[in-house]
């Protein structure tokens, strides 16, 4: 069972989707742990062979939970959140996060020069930049016009107009447990093409809604991979 | 080990404060014939969770030493429901987002896996330190004989292990359970479960450096731990029946197979009923390539063990996270009161890491008054789905709810003045 635990680990490890579940800054832990249950699972089964014994380890109620999670996370096929769950239904039109991220938006906001808007490279910017931006009207006002490329997710809005769909990528602070969707507008003439929860990347720039509430219009769509790193970890 | 074990007034604590007094309504080594027959022949009900095996040692040693006793399993009912209990916990999680939807299921399933993965790491170290702890027989040590001496000394190591320790409360459980087995007083091994987590150097460092320097959070979140890890400690090291809240695997000289909340008939507990066994039953302290082999296997034994309780509580957090968005709680929790309430409820649903939760918790900075951060901050690595379930290594229901309570009602009112005080 332990080989299993530390199967699952490494596979994850080595095959990059542990990003899916953890931020990678514990990859090293994650990395130590899975050598440690290796060395640990490895010496037990050693000296299983080398000196059987018939005495248990442990009762078979300790074992099957154990079991089962090992095959779970050997079976289940690694998926990313998936694009609109309940723990990101909250947010407001706009997508402008109230949850675990509020801080990390104000540090993307403290690294601009805002006295001088034009000198920003806006077409660097990530979601997580672009949602700390545009959460601030004066800031957003400064922001017209400017330049995006950004990539993430397709939802549809449940009021959709037919002409803007939801560009949205979740950010991750530790674990999923954690996690918070940004969602920003993106106004475009091919949003009846795009399925939910494609990735595309958007070249555009930013508008005002008639409402004032600040978006994107899509000069550009390209339907993307999934990146390797799907979540924005600040 | 038997010899030892004949002499049970001496146990392992030394001085006026014995942390487990043997009730006088349990057996004894004065025990008429007639009970020894009823102990060896009961209903199955007369065993409850909390009667020691240690006990029936000692009484067999004293009295009769031809006698076998085995341990028995609880009873039928009892054990049922302890064992469906976690498994219809996970199968009502998976079944609740399952009916709400495809989307929520898959968060389900990728939060689900996410908090084990990053509890996996925890759990290990937590072991490893217990099973470290296992074989030094702090009962013979002096400066262990001076920490459990009083209520004073048993708190203040609580502490400098709590401080010392880098494990969140992932962690605490097994060597709690561990110390717990060495003989530790009640309030001790109270007092490091509560303050391990938020005092250990790992926790505080992390605050730090969220907050970058706030001060009034750091400092406060480590004097509010502080103060309720004391004050439960204390509390509860006043129970006038102090075993009934530790599970038996969890009491002085319980065997590492005690667990599941129960003594199993099998080899550990046989062979310590049995002296000829010894040799076999408890090589922990030899040295060695057999001890180190021990040290693997308790480690081994106590990871499962805490992998195996921690899973409801996590199946039961990840719905919570995959079906819940937690700005409800964050619309209704607005005040003095109810922004305390609100964010202590959310930090026991979410059990977020303490190790972690701090940057969690500096999104509700300039939203939420500092009181009620410090709540989520304190109440969240001491009470959550993880942790209670945890605390079944070491805790019965009953010692669970009540620290629960207790933990709850002491946050909550400290968050409240603190909202008022800073308002």
């Amino acid at each position: 069972m332990l080989l299993a635990l530390s199967g699952w680990l490494e596979w994850r490890l080595l095959d990059g989707t542990l990003s899916y579940y953890l931020h990678p800054r514990f990859n090293l832990l994650v990395a130590l742990t899975a050598l440690t249950l290796t060395f640990l699972g490895g010496w037990l089964m050693w000296r299983q062979i080398v000196a059987p014994s018939r005495q248990r380890l442990v009762s078979l109620s300790v074992v099957l939970p154990v079991a089962l999670v090992a095959v779970i996370g050997l079976v289940v096929v690694p998926r990313p959140l998936s694009n609109i769950g309940g723990a990101a239904e909250s947010k407001s039109a706009a997508g402008l996060a109230n949850g675990s991220v509020n801080r990390a938006m104000s540090e993307v906001v403290q690294k601009q020069d805002w006295n001088n808007p034009a000198r920003l490279d806006t077409a660097k910017w990530s979601l997580l930049d672009w949602s700390a931006a545009l959460n601030n009207p004066q800031r957003a006002a400064l922001l017209v016009g400017s330049t995006v490329d950004v990539t993430g997710f397709v939802v549809q809005p449940a009021n959709q107009n037919g002409r803007a769909f939801l560009l949205a990528r979740y950010v991750v602070v530790c674990c999923t447990a954690d996690s918070t969707a940004l969602r920003l507008p993106v106004v475009t003439a091919r949003n009846a093409e795009l399925e939910e929860g494609q990735w595309v990347r958007v070249r555009g720039v930013v508008v005002q809604g008639a409402s004032g509430s600040p978006g994107f219009s899509a000069t550009s769509l390209e339907p993307v991979a999934q990146p390797a790193q799907p979540y924005i970890y600040p | 080990m038997t010899k030892k074990r004949s002499t049970p007034a001496k146990s392992s604590h030394n001085g006026s404060f014995h942390p487990y007094p043997i009730q006088p309504e349990r057996p004894s080594l004065h025990l008429p014939a007639s009970l020894i027959q009823t102990l060896e022949a009961p209903p199955v009900a007369a065993y409850p969770d909390s009667l020691n095996v240690d006990l029936l040692l000692k009484f067999k040693a004293a009295s009769k030493p031809d006698l076998k006793i085995e341990a028995r399993p609880a009873g039928e009912p009892g054990k049922i429901v302890s064992r469906a209990l976690p498994v219809s916990l996970i199968a009502l999680s998976g079944l609740t987002a399952w009916l709400m939807g495809k989307v929520s299921f898959q968060n389900f399933w990728n939060i689900s896996l996410g908090l084990l993965i990053e509890v996996i790491p925890f759990l290990l170290s937590g072991a490893i330190l217990a099973a470290l702890i296992a074989p030094l027989r702090p009962g013979d040590l002096k400066i262990w004989k001076l920490a459990t001496r009083n209520r004073a000394n048993a708190t203040v190591t609580a502490l400098g292990m709590g401080l010392l320790l880098p494990v969140c409360e992932c962690g605490t459980a097994s060597i709690a359970r561990q110390a717990n087995r060495a003989g530790a007083p009640a309030g001790m091994s109270i007092v490091f479960l509560l303050a391990a987590p938020i005092l250990n150097p790992v926790t505080l460092l992390v605050t730090y450096l969220a907050f970058q320097g706030d001060w009034l959070i750091i400092l406060g979140r480590a004097g509010l731990a502080l103060v309720v890890a004391l004050t439960v400690g204390l509390i509860l090291s006043w129970y006038p029946r102090p075993n009934e809240l530790f599970v038996p695997a969890a009491t002085p000289g319980a065997g590492p197979d005690d667990h599941d909340g129960h003594h199993h008939a099998g080899p550990p507990v046989h062979d310590r009923l049995h002296p000829a066994a010894d040799s076999e039953a408890a090589p922990a302290h030899r040295p060695g390539a057999a001890g180190f082999n021990n040290f693997l296997e308790r480690a081994a034994r106590e990871f499962m063990e805490a992998l195996r309780v921690v899973l409801p509580g996590i199946s039961l957090a990840a719905a919570f996270q995959a079906c819940v968005p937690s700005h409800y709680f964050l619309d209704l929790g607005q005040g003095a009161l109810f922004s305390a309430v609100a964010l202590m409820l959310l930090a026991g649903l979410m059990s977020i890491c303490s190790s972690a939760d701090a940057f969690v918790a500096l999104s509700f900075a300039g939203l939420l008054p500092t009181g009620s951060i410090l709540a989520f901050l304190v109440f969240g690595p001491l009470i959550n789905l993880k942790s209670i379930f945890l605390f079944r290594l070491v805790l019965t229901w009953r010692a669970i709810g009540l620290l629960a309570l207790l933990c709850f009602s002491l946050v909550l009112v400290a968050a409240v003045f603190f909202n008022y005080w800073l308002a």
